[in-house]
């Protein structure tokens, strides 16, 4: 090429700056103009022989007047797109306050669309009086013109630097140009995987509590340049006052505050701004911790203490402990911002966390609610999609396994076009992994991931979100963490939160809304939904799109029977057939290895592992564990069931209706040795349960024989449905009532009783109002004492503490609604559970009572009490009726 | 939100001499010093959640009540959803800690809603 190819090209690359400058202007995109600053540097370097030409934002945000400058040849430049007089002499203005003759000895006006014909405004002209340099606006005002006028003066070679650099310029900005073009399609079918995540139920929106303070961290780190905002928040009030009167008192000197209100004003809008800025407040911060930290309870190690020159006053003795409880929480304030800085710094977020904390449905939330309305570029990628690509290059084919995907040889190629995406948009450009352990080849995969971790590392603005169950981590993946980039990671080890009742309603509410299921539900079956979220997740799954009428009660047997059911009809046509004999196999695995919270599949037929891979991908029935490491684990697959309940189901409908033995065999030959064993109540309880159903003689027998029948039938009577209730089991309720020694079994008893109104049912409250009913004073006191006390007790009160807890429940809650709300069942076993409370509670009672003793509820109470022998009941009753006369 | 916390619906922010006068304590004495650092606790280190809201949560979650549910498990009527401030005073400590039995949390806390109905009434 020669000398006139490359004026040529040059002037058709500054044309189409001038172009583009003008076009974009036109629609109000004034952000390439910081761009063209840029864009512009290497070319003045050569124009103006000034080779330490540098954007002076990057040495000290928002440099005013000028916006190139050239420390060694002291020339500056403003690049501009409006050359008027008015602005060029605001420019000046500018350049003479803040004495910039002290850097530059000459300032250049570049405008990137024309300038004017001539400066002649008077203004312009006092302003340029005042300069302390030279200022020619003939010669200091250029266009693109003047500069290509210039550049005809170079030498070939630097023709050629300038052609070559213009020409790969505008490759490399017409290649992010097409890919922007095709990203919002890229992303879009990136984070159409949440909408399979939310089909395989892996993510139900709005049904998870939120782990506030994680999301809150994950703001900060996902998109710093809105968020910041926080550091000058909590930084805001922060201040010596309380300290320095303590201070004062003491005669001590008091403490002055540094930390600059104009610094914290800021606002940083690049990230080149905002990492300056965070080092100036980092510093401010590490001062002010200087001063505080000494006389506070959290000095580092080797720090000297704080030493009073006042120190063996009384004053000093007086405020030492509340001036160090001040400096503590001042030293602790501060260290919070440091900690948001380095959040903001690091690059990668690690969610390590027990199985079923809820790690994807957190990662999808964030997706969806933060950096969609954020709009924050981001790749959502499920792990366990990774497997079916090629090891060592999962990732990398990942992404490129997309049909908008641009053109990549290498994962930097991706990696540059993303950290150039943030760049543009000033957001960090996210990639987020979920469920790393779901990788089938860890040790591989770690050994990727480590590479790939690295690598993304290496781009400013380029910021991944990994997720991972916390043992698999330990096991597999910890090894990350002696990685140079593990400085890098901050790790949240937690994602636990502690419901409120409130949240366990909107949860309840959420589920059933989601899962489009109708019904109203009695409090037992509320609270029992309320209180397992497994359990509510089988619930929702298999009344899905159904309306459940009024359900009064959940039996667990009936409904993993249906549930196990609904599932397994969910299967192809031809592993079907082959669901429940797999999961007999699993279990009786378990059995043989007496291990029951893992298991490897290696030895199970092919079908029998299809079968139980598509149990692993719902992860409500199986979940993949850890297997063996080594040699040995290659192509092998671990698991356990997810919810030991179901495992202890499936066991015992394996022996009591797998069992095509008519005198079942194998349930006496297995419950014999269930002693020991961590499964022996649930196999009992759903053996019991699943015989009773089904009206098997042989195996009721086999359960009821057994010595701890009592006992199991105390835990387990309220599992018992209806339809299946018989006069044997009313005998033996009865039985455990009149057991006082057994107080556990009798608790269990009257506490199941209590809850049972329906009168149709064998098992219903009339039984314990009978059995009270029954008693001498002295039984009487000895059961309601048993009722309501604890087996560790160790304060003799702690039973009528409990009685009068609930007596007041009773009389504040709903308090407007007085007694109308209750049962007359439920009011007679109150009137005789309180006939034993202290007397003013006794008192409150009758209060109650009589106030509502217009209610027909009420009335019938004290009929159905009537009966009782005991004179503390009868008592009771006089005391509300003789005082009602008198009123 | 710790079971701690306290939630403050208010109208407005009452000034240090206001909430000194409901509590019949004289200003410049013993009493003064340590009620204003209660005053402060409840009125100059709480955390606006409205305020919050506004500047960082309203692009993520739709309505304020659903930022206060979801975010925080503070769940409000629709009276207390409308007022202008909505303090949330983390864990408050000295003469309001609810560990020690003769902390004046409830009274403060009396006191402040008189302020508040005074308001408006």
């Amino acid at each position: 090429m020669n000398r006139d190819d490359h004026l040529n090209n040059i002037a058709k690359h500054f044309g189409r700056l001038t172009h583009e400058v003008r076009a974009l202007n036109a629609i109000g995109r004034f952000d390439i103009n910081s761009v063209a600053e840029d864009f512009l540097v290497p070319v003045l370097k050569v124009v103006f022989a000034c080779p330490n030409l540098q954007n002076q934002n990057a040495i000290q945000m928002n440099f005013p007047a000028v916006d190139l400058g050239c420390r060694t040849t002291r020339l500056s430049f403003q690049i501009t797109t409006d050359a008027s007089s008015a602005k060029v002499e605001k420019t000046l203005k500018k350049f003479h306050e803040h004495e910039l003759d002290k850097l530059f000895d000459r300032v250049y006006i570049l405008a990137l669309t024309d300038k004017q014909s001539s400066y002649k405004a008077s203004a312009l002209s006092l302003a340029i009086a005042d300069l302390a340099i030279t200022f020619d606006p003939a010669e200091h005002i250029i266009d693109v013109t003047d500069l290509l006028a210039r550049i005809r003066h170079l030498e070939t070679g630097e023709l050629e630097l300038i052609d070559s650099y213009l020409s790969s310029g505008w490759a490399e900005h017409d290649k992010l140009l097409r890919f922007r073009e095709q990203l919002d399609k890229f992303l879009e079918f990136s984070t159409s995987k949440i909408e399979h995540e939310k089909r395989s139920r892996k993510y139900i929106p709005s049904i998870f509590v939120e782990t506030h303070s994680t999301k809150e961290e994950v703001r900060l780190f996902s998109n710093p340049l809105f968020f910041y905002r926080k550091i000058q928040d909590h930084l805001d009030r922060f201040d010596y006052g309380h300290l320095n009167s303590l201070m004062k008192i003491a005669r001590e000197p008091e403490f002055v505050c540094d930390l600059d209100r104009t610094l914290l004003a800021e606002t940083p809008s690049t990230f080149a701004d905002l990492h300056t800025w965070l080092l100036r407040v980092e510093n401010a911060v590490g001062r002010e911790i200087s001063k505080v930290r000494p006389l506070s309870w959290r000095r580092a190690d080797g720090e000297g203490p704080y030493r009073p020159i006042n120190g063996d006053t009384p004053e000093w003795e007086i405020v030492r402990f509340p001036a160090e409880s001040s400096t503590s929480g001042l030293t602790s304030r501060l260290q919070d911002a440091l900690g948001m800085i380095d959040l903001i710094r690091k690059k990668i977020f690690l969610v390590t966390s027990m199985a079923g904390q809820g790690k994807t449905n957190f990662v999808c939330d964030l997706v969806e609610n933060q950096f969609r309305f954020f709009e924050i570029p981001c790749l959502f990628v499920p792990a366990r999609e990774l497997n079916s690509y090629g090891t060592g290059k999962r990732i990398f084919e990942y992404i490129s396994n997309n049909r908008y995907s641009p053109n990549a040889t290498t994962i930097h190629d991706f990696l540059k076009l993303f950290n150039d995406i943030s760049l543009e948009n000033s957001k960090p450009f996210l990639i987020v992994i979920d469920g790393i352990n779901e990788v089938s080849d860890l040790v591989a995969f770690n050994d990727e991931l480590k590479s790939f971790c690295s690598a993304a590392c290496q781009y400013d603005e380029i910021k991944l979100i990994i997720t991972c169950r916390s043992e698999f981590f330990d096991e597999k993946y910890a090894s990350m963490l002696d990685e140079p980039f593990a400085v890098q990671i901050h790790r949240v080890g937690d994602l636990r939160s502690k419901m409120t009742e409130p949240s366990k309603v909107r949860l309840l509410k959420s589920y059933l809304s989601h899962f489009k299921i109708n019904g109203r539900f009695s409090r037992m079956a509320e609270t029992f939904l309320k209180s397992d979220l497994l359990l509510l997740r089988i619930f929702c799954e298999r009344y899905e799109n159904s309306d459940v009428g009024y359900m009064a009660d959940i039996y667990k047997g009936d409904l993993f029977e249906q549930y196990l059911s609904r599932k397994i009809t969910l299967f192809p046509q031809n592993l079907q057939a082959r669901a429940l004999p797999t999961l007999y196999h699993i279990v009786s695995a378990m059995l043989d290895a007496n291990d029951f919270s893992k298991l490897s599949v290696r030895d199970f037929s092919a079908e029998e592992q299809k079968v139980v891979r598509r149990f692993v991908e719902d992860d409500v029935i199986l979940r993949q564990e850890i297997g063996v490491g080594g040699l040995a684990a290659i192509g092998d697959l671990a698991i356990s069931f997810t919810y030991d309940e179901l495992r202890d189901f499936v066991i015992a409908y394996k022996l009591v209706i797998g069992d095509t033995s008519s005198d079942a065999q194998s349930l006496k030959a297995v419950l014999p040795t269930l002693t020991g064993r961590p499964i022996r109540e649930g196999v009992y309880r759903y053996a019991y349960l699943l015989a009773r159903n089904a009206k098997d003689s042989a195996a009721i027998a086999a359960c009821e024989s057994d010595p701890d029948f009592a006992e199991h039938f105390s835990l387990n009577v309220h599992l018992l449905p209806p339809a299946t209730q018989t006069q044997n089991d009313v005998a033996r309720v009865k039985a455990l009532l009149s057991d006082v020694s057994a107080a556990e079994r009798l608790r269990r008893a009257a506490i199941f009783l209590v809850h049972r109104h329906d009168e149709s049912e064998l098992l219903n409250i009339t039984l314990l109002r009978d059995h009270l009913n029954g008693l001498n004073t002295e039984a009487h006191a000895t059961f309601v004492r048993a009722l309501f006390a604890h087996r560790h007790d160790y304060d003799t009160h702690a039973w009528r503490k409990r009685l009068h807890e609930l007596i007041q429940d009773v009389a504040e809650g709903n308090a407007d609604k007085g007694l109308e709300r209750y049962d007359p069942e439920w009011l007679a076993f109150f009137l005789h559970a309180s006939s034993h409370a202290g007397w003013s509670e006794r008192e409150r009672v009758s209060t109650m009572f009589r106030e509502s003793i217009s209610e027909s509820n009420c009335r019938d109470a004290i009929e159905l009490a009537r009966p009782a022998r005991t004179d503390a009941v009868r008592i009771l009753l006089a005391d509300i009726e003789d005082n009602m006369e008198v009123g | 939100m710790s079971e701690n916390d306290l939630i403050l619906p208010m109208s407005r922010i009452p000034s240090v001499d206001e909430f000194l006068d409901i509590l019949r304590i004289k200003p410049m004495g013993f009493a003064a010093q340590l009620f204003t650092r209660v005053y402060d606790q409840f009125f100059a280190w709480s955390k606006d959640l409205r305020l919050e809201y506004d500047r960082y949560y309203c692009v993520e979650y739709a309505t304020l009540a659903s930022y206060l549910e979801l975010a925080h498990e503070i769940y409000l009527n629709p009276a207390q959803l409308e007022k202008a401030y909505i303090l949330k005073v983390k864990s408050p400590g000295g003469a309001l800690d609810e560990g020690y039995s003769d902390n004046v949390r409830d009274a403060i806390i009396d006191c402040i809603k008189k302020l508040e109905e005074s308001h408006e009434s």
